[in-house]
């Protein structure tokens, strides 16, 4: 469980550091999950397709994510 | 004390796990620890989920963004506990007794037909016909090097020469299947792999496979010597040698036989598994191959064409 390792590493790191915002931490944990599906390849197809799903549904959250605070930015500027 | 096989009625000593006549299991088998494994993952999957929405929501309401983030990362985990939970694996004896008997039913093939030369891996090539092993009745230069096109031939008995020995059988490899599944992770056939990248493509795949780990291929001439770390089969490859020796010796176990299929695509050469060993309780497997390069091969008709 090389991404449980990295994302809760990442935790502590980022929290260290003082950062408060929540969309960085879930664009890291997704470019994380990829990467580590790529560097512990090969995988069997299934897991490979697997990874992928929970990867993308973690990139639309961060999607979400991101577009919450766009649309904040617009609301103080407007 | 002795006792008889349910199966075939041969008599079985009171402390063999396999009837060493059919290689039927003996009595009930043990439980399998996979459901357990399998038990303790899903509770594991759903305790860390559990505790990842705890940590997640307390971090929301009391809007500490690293408590919702660890709580996210949690949840994840747990998640991918659950999600990507490693695909049921057949229990080891369960492939042993799946597995044995058809390999005892060639021991007593090549028993009562007199075949005891050693089995010869034919080069398949590109053709995508599983990997087949040449065993000749007689060893002669025609039988030495059989014909490449008998393995697409898919018949059993095999005439190589005019003489009346120059015959033999052609057989499945063992381990066809484990070299057609490093095959299907691969991505590619093994007929197409560069020699120096051999090594890699079985490490990889017999890793995927959950066959065996840290594989070393190495060649000096015309031999190949490969080892490795048995992760699974073990309990086949002890039971193949005590069960079906002539096979094993004359064609080797599922993993020898997959390993020597592998170099005789890959080196276009006749392969003879010349020496094997396994060191049970390190979980190590040493194979040493010889090659013969393809030159004027042999003739080669089926019996039945006769």
């Amino acid at each position: 469980m090389v991404d449980g390792a990295l994302m809760f590493a990442t935790v502590v790191v980022l929290s260290i550091f003082g950062l408060e915002t929540i969309d960085v931490y879930l664009g890291l944990f997704a470019l994380e999950l990829f990467v580590t599906s790529e560097i512990t390849a090969p995988l069997d197809s299934t897991e490979y397709r697997k990874r992928m799903v929970v990867g993308i549904v973690m990139i639309v959250i961060f999607i979400g994510a991101i577009l919450k605070r766009i649309m904040i930015l617009f609301r103080v500027t407007s | 004390m002795s006792t008889t096989c349910s199966i075939c009625g041969a008599e079985i000593e009171s402390n063999d796990a396999f009837c060493s006549a059919c290689g039927a299991p003996v009595g009930n088998m043990p439980a399998s620890k996979v459901p357990k494994l399998a038990g303790s993952r899903v509770l594991a999957g759903v305790f860390t989920l559990a505790l990842g929405a705890l940590v997640a929501l307390l971090g929301y309401f009391l809007g500490i963004v690293p408590l919702l983030a660890l709580g996210i990362a949690a949840l994840l985990l747990g998640v991918m506990i659950l999600y990507l939970a490693e695909p049921g694996r057949i229990p080891s004896q369960l492939a042993t007794s799946v597995t044995l008997p058809a390999l005892v039913t060639i021991e007593k093939l090549l028993e009562e037909l007199y075949f005891e030369a050693k089995g010869i891996y034919i080069p398949a090539g590109e053709t995508g016909v599983s990997p087949k092993v040449f065993i000749p009745l007689t060893q002669t230069q025609l039988t030495d090097r059989p014909s490449a096109e008998l393995a697409r031939r898919g018949r059993l008995l095999v005439k190589v020469g005019e003489a009346p020995g120059e015959l033999g059988i052609v057989i499945e490899a063992p381990g066809a299947e484990i070299l057609s599944q490093v095959e299907r992770l691969s991505g590619a056939g093994i007929a197409k792999t560069k020699f120096d990248e051999l090594g890699g493509t079985l490490r990889d795949g017999f890793q995927s496979l959950h066959v065996g780990k840290n594989l070393v291929l190495q060649r000096v001439d015309d031999t190949v010597t490969v080892s490795l770390e048995l992760l699974s089969l073990m309990d086949l490859e002890s039971k193949v040698r005590t069960v079906a020796p002539r096979l094993f010796s004359q064609v080797g176990g599922p993993v020898e036989s997959a390993v020597a299929a592998a170099v005789a695509n890959v080196t276009r050469s006749y392969v003879t598994i010349n020496q094997t060993e396994l060191d049970l309780p390190k979980r190590r497997m040493r194979v040493v191959l010889g090659l013969k390069k393809m030159g004027s091969a042999g003739g080669g008709s089926t019996i039945g064409e006769q």
